[in-house]
């Protein structure tokens, strides 16, 4: 049971891990893309400015989007993660009491038997 | 634990890492729900595995009925609660999805509705069994776990029956990518093997269950 949950552990953990490595948009590359735009044309400096905050903020807006999506995918990754888990939590805790109950039932029915003997 | 039981856990662990690995390094990004389609795996696979579990329930109702076997009723009972674990799964993630698809959490569509009475008369399976004396337990819950049964077709085919609501029409042509169908089955092949662990484990609690019961009563007779 032990093994279980720790290989279900180690799944969520490569979840978790593999929705963080989900790649954004690189300020370095909106920069490239800005200069190659303005280098095609004859922009003046405020031209430039314009389309900068216009790429800038719609790459924020397309990034809040992705995060917000991200929310909701390992949400619910851990939604099922944590069922699953509390199963299997009550699942081994109900294993180990009844195998303890029974052990000391059975020493109980031997130690009566043995009484009767005697 | 058997080694038979020990090899079930590698080869489920595998699969599943297996999945893990497809669902965010192979499958592509589907275009319209973006990342957020990536709970489908889970979602739809868990709710595949309910139908199996509900119908392992179902065979072995009717064979305790016709045999009167009492492992028959610990198998039923085992798949039961495994199908419950997966039901409260599929109602869970589901209205993750649907927040962000819908923007909603919940709709009373025929799908959702149908699912949650699923739920709902699984549960009172599980009331009955605990307010029923030992005797009458094993056939009362084997003949309401024939009834719940027949909810899992109208579960299924709910998007047909009533032909309104969000989840897409049974048998509909949606163009989807071969790489989120391979990760999909590969998912559900590691869903179903996880549902055969599970029940092999929760069998084997029920099975010690009631031969404490058995030793118990035997135990209280010897003492009186």
């Amino acid at each position: 049971m032990r093994i279980i949950i720790i290989i279900s552990f180690l799944i969520v953990v490569g979840l978790v891990f593999s929705a963080i490595q989900v790649p954004t948009i690189h300020s370095k590359k909106v920069e490239e893309a800005i200069k190659e735009a303005t280098s095609q044309s004859q922009v003046t400096p405020e031209d430039e400015d314009i389309v900068r905050q216009a790429v800038t903020l719609s790459v924020e807006k397309l990034e809040s989007a992705q995060r917000t999506r991200l929310k909701y995918l390992v949400s619910a990754y851990l939604v099922i993660w944590l069922v699953f888990m509390l199963y299997l939590l009550r699942l081994g805790r109900q294993q180990q009491a009844l195998d303890q109950r029974l052990a000391q039932l059975e020493q109980e029915t031997s130690d009566n038997q043995d009484e009767s003997m005697k | 634990m058997g080694k038979s039981v020990k090899i079930l856990t590698v080869v489920t662990a595998i699969l599943l890492f297996i999945s893990l690995f497809l669902i965010f390094g192979y499958a592509q990004v589907e275009k319209t729900m973006l990342e957020v389609q990536k709970i489908f795996y889970l979602h739809v696979s868990a709710a595949m595995t309910v139908y199996l579990a509900f119908g392992v329930n179902f065979i072995f109702c009717i064979k305790y009925l016709i045999q009167r076997k009492p492992d028959d009723d610990l198998l039923a009972v085992s798949a039961a609660e495994i199908g419950l674990v997966f039901c409260t799964i599929v109602l869970l993630s589901g209205p993750i999805w649907a927040k962000y698809a819908w923007n909603t959490w919940w709709n009373w569509e025929a799908r959702l509705t149908s699912t949650l009475v699923l739920w709902l008369m699984y549960v009172g399976y599980f009331i009955l069994r605990s307010a029923l004396a030992e005797d009458k337990r094993k056939l009362y819950s084997a003949v309401l776990g024939i009834i719940a049964f027949f909810n899992v077709p109208i579960v299924h085919f709910a998007t047909k029956l009533w032909e309104e609501g969000a989840h897409p029409e049974r048998g509909a042509k949606v163009n989807t990518l071969p790489s989120i169908q391979y990760t999909w089955m590969v998912v559900l092949v590691a869903f179903i093997v996880l549902f055969s662990l599970l029940l092999i484990l929760q069998y084997r609690v029920k099975k010690t269950e009631s031969r404490y019961e058995v030793i118990r009563r035997k135990h209280i007779e010897e003492t009186s």
